[in-house]
């Protein structure tokens, strides 16, 4: 089920009905059935997958706690890491490298003719084996004590707001909130509510309407990449994917407070950014941060001197950018980040910020286009469509469709900038988050109306779902 | 001076107090908020198709031609045979309808029901509603390219709302090859005039605010992926034609395909053949290629010079049929 679909929208408002009726116990279990239910609406087999790597972890994580002898400690943590990075890099990785391997043979003069198997991505396989790893790892340096109940791990593993595409959630954020009772508190389901609403405005209205100018810019529909064409397509794709995961992260988050839940951040106005790592402060935190605890602090992170720094950094990232897709388009994507943190981190070490309002605007500017030029990468469908896609930067042609296509753009992506620019300045998780109750209801209605008449009529599924 | 400042003091530290009286509960907000909700979901269900008809050219002829086709008869009351012809894009542009009734008035009645980036599923599903609420024309010409009759793709919601009738919904579903939430969509807009009408509504919005926006809207629409590979053109030709010879048979109507002028080879004599086989008469009035590009607008669709062509050689198959 997408979160911007009536079936979606029926579903939410059958389980928040049903779910408040309840006691706590059986809270849970109803939850974790719809949960199941949520998942299983793709396709069923995807589901026994996901139940299975829950029950692994699940005991892998009891056995680890009961343990005494350090060495087995270990080896149950990398029998999970194992397990889980098995699933994940057969059904996520397995024709990607096979393919590579296949040209790299090729390459030496050696022709292997390797399997490509037709392989379905489960949808959210990346995130819940993420969720399923940090668990281990924390049950295993003694931070959270494991789940004793199945049903409580299950459903911290799969409750649905956060299942297909995060935020990811830390198991000592999210996994108390499921072993505890919890209490319908009417401010924060309002609350909840009106993070749904603007996370379909960022998703129906902003992401999908940028979506039809990218997609046509990126399919060649404007004719070859020129300067024009590149521009479109890369402000489009900026603002699409930015309206359509944080659109998606807050219809996640309201949809958890109506259920008594609250998750993570996930974005704080990433294109306001100074600089590269500022902005992984501010995008997909809950994946960023995540790569910090879990990837590069375990690198040994910046406590092992400056080359290793860059190295750590470099490392996370390009695994970071594999996360995203079996494509060497990610790969060079993280790289790309990866690459500049460790440039930022050379340039900037031991200099005092020099302030000034025009300097920080004029290096949040920057930083916008070093992240729109990478966003070229993360959409092309190749290295080589994308270094196309660049060199269109280089050259100039015109088409009459072009001054509508800047101006539709604009009609879409102003409107996010305008929300982000009062968000920053209001600390809001929401537009109006700090108004009165009866301004907030106002403003979700116009809300719900703008969805209703300028959310765009194509169906296009969350960009994150494929990762 | 001293009264002022008690009084300023007494204000503020009322205000909050006056402040939270006035405004709603979070429980109230809550309420209101889902009453405004469903409030504005039924006004854009009841509201949305008189807008619509007032806002678009297109949907009211569309409507009116809909409304005409239902209660088409085999026969006229003075005893002539009547036509229906069905398409896309590439019928409207391509037969000028005025003429072409003028020039069989003698002969047939003809109507028309046109609908922009229909595809064989649209009409597949479409004809079949029609032919099961009454309709019955003598004959049923449907205008596709080969690839469209190839294509996989509908219309989605208007489709949905206006073509497909809902035991077809599992067909309809299984042919296009949908996800199940996508499925769920098309039910959900089989009664919802809102769902269906939303993306004609959006337009007319940003033709109010972009200018030019048709220019963009030809580069920036989604319509399907093109069916290229002769392999699947055939194959789909050998699928369909016999599911059209099929529904013929079933409500005694004669179904005809006709395959537009195109400037590339687009199989249409194969296709003939595989409609001779199956019992649908498939017109290829003109072969690949035949029409100058000179006689297109944007190289698919006709233009005047080339609709008269194109009108007169439809007007002498049907006074010739062959059948």
């Amino acid at each position: 089920m997408l979160f911007d679909t009536p079936i979606f929208i029926l579903f939410l408002c059958i389980v928040a009905l049903c779910y408040w009726q309840l006691g706590f116990r059986n809270q849970n279990r109803f939850l974790l059935a719809a949960s199941y239910l949520f998942y299983g609406w793709w396709d069923w087999r995807f589901l026994l997958l996901m139940i299975g790597s829950t029950v692994i972890d699940y005991f892998i994580a009891i056995k680890i706690s009961e343990a005494t002898d350090p060495r087995v400690r270990k080896s149950l943590l990398v029998l999970s890491l194992v397990i889980n990075f098995t699933i994940l890099g057969f059904f996520k990785y397995f024709n990607f490298f096979a393919d590579s391997l296949g040209h790299v043979l090729a390459g030496v003069g050696i022709n292997a003719s390797l399997p490509v198997l037709l392989i379905i991505l489960p949808p959210g396989i990346s995130f819940y084996t993420f969720q399923e790893v940090a668990y281990i790892v924390d049950v295993y340096s003694g931070k959270l004590p494991p789940s004793r109940s199945f049903l409580d791990y299950g459903l911290f593993i799969s409750l649905f707001p956060h299942l297909i595409a995060g935020p990811i959630q830390r198991p000592a954020h999210l996994l108390p909130q499921v072993q505890k009772p919890r209490n319908w508190q009417s401010d924060k389901a309002f609350d909840g509510l009106m993070l749904i609403l603007e996370g379909l405005f960022r998703k129906c209205v902003i992401a999908d309407n940028c979506a039809l100018v990218a997609n046509a810019a990126f399919a060649g529909s404007f004719g070859k990449p020129s300067l024009p064409v590149t521009l479109l397509g890369m402000y489009a794709f900026a603002w699409q994917i930015y309206g359509d995961f944080s659109g998606y992260s807050d219809i996640a988050r309201g949809s958890a407070q109506l259920l008594g839940f609250h998750f993570m951040v996930n974005f704080r106005q990433p294109y306001f950014a100074d600089s590269i790592q500022d902005f992984w402060r501010r995008w997909h935190v809950s994946l960023s941060t995540w790569l910090r605890d879990y990837l590069y602090i375990p690198l040994g992170g910046n406590r092992k001197g400056e080359r290793n720094t860059y190295r750590n950094l470099l490392l996370t990232m390009l695994l970071g950018g594999l996360w995203h897709g079996a494509n060497w388009t990610f790969v060079f994507w993280g790289g790309q980040h990866g690459a500049s943190l460790a440039v930022e981190r050379k340039l900037t070490r031991d200099k005092p910020a020099i302030g000034g309002a025009l300097r920080k605007l004029l290096k949040q500017i920057f930083i916008f286009h070093v992240v729109c030029v990478s966003w070229i990468f993360f959409r092309a469908q190749s290295l080589r469509a994308a270094w196309e896609m660049l060199k269109g930067l280089g050259s100039w042609s015109w088409r009459p469709e072009f001054p509508a296509a800047f101006l539709f753009l604009a009609v879409f992506s102003v409107p996010l900038l305008l929300l982000d620019i009062y968000l920053e300045t209001t600390g809001g998780e929401y537009f109006s988050a700090f108004a009165p109750v009866r301004w907030r209801v106002a403003f979700g209605l116009a809300c719900a109306m703008i969805i209703a008449l300028m959310g765009a009529n194509q169906a296009n599924a969350f960009i994150y779902f494929q990762f | 001076m001293h009264l002022s400042t008690s009084n300023s003091e007494a204000v503020d530290l009322t205000q909050p107090e006056l402040e939270s009286v006035r405004d709603l509960s979070p429980r109230t907000g809550i309420l209101v908020l889902l009453a405004g909700l469903a409030l504005i979901m039924i006004g854009f269900e009841v509201i949305s198709p008189v807008v619509l008809q007032r806002l678009s050219r297109t949907e009211r002829r569309v409507e009116t031609e809909l409304r005409a086709a239902k209660q088409l008869q085999p026969l006229t009351p003075d005893g002539r045979p009547t036509v229906l012809l069905t398409g896309n894009s590439l019928l409207l542009e391509g037969v000028n309808l005025d003429s072409l009734h003028d020039s069989l008035a003698s002969q047939y009645e003809v109507s028309r029901l046109g609908i922009e980036q229909t595809h064989y599923l649209d009409w597949y599903f479409g004809l079949r509603r029609l032919l099961e609420e009454g309709s019955r024309p003598s004959v049923i010409v449907l205008t596709l390219a080969t690839d469209q009759l190839a294509s996989r793709f509908t219309l989605g919601e208007q489709f949905a709302h206006r073509q497909m009738s809902l035991h077809d919904w599992p067909l309809a579903i299984q042919e296009s090859h949908l996800d199940r939430t996508t499925a769920s969509t098309y039910f959900f807009a089989h009664w919802s005039n809102w769902l269906a009408d939303k993306g004609v509504i959006r337009q007319r919005v940003m033709i109010l605010l972009v200018p030019n926006f048709r220019l963009l809207a030809m580069r920036i629409a989604d319509h399907g992926a093109h069916v290229r590979d002769p392999k699947l053109l055939l194959s789909a030709a050998e699928q369909r034609l016999p599911e059209l010879g099929e529904l013929a048979r079933t409500y005694g109507v004669k179904i005809v395909l006709l395959i537009p002028p195109t400037l590339r080879e687009d199989r249409s004599r194969e296709i003939q053949a595989i409609g001779a086989l199956a019992g649908v008469p498939v017109w290829v009035l003109s072969p690949p290629g035949e029409l100058p590009r000179s006689l297109y607008m944007d190289g698919f669709h006709l233009n005047a010079q080339g609709n008269e062509i194109y009108t007169g050689r439809l007007a002498d198959q049907l006074r010739h049929p062959g059948w």
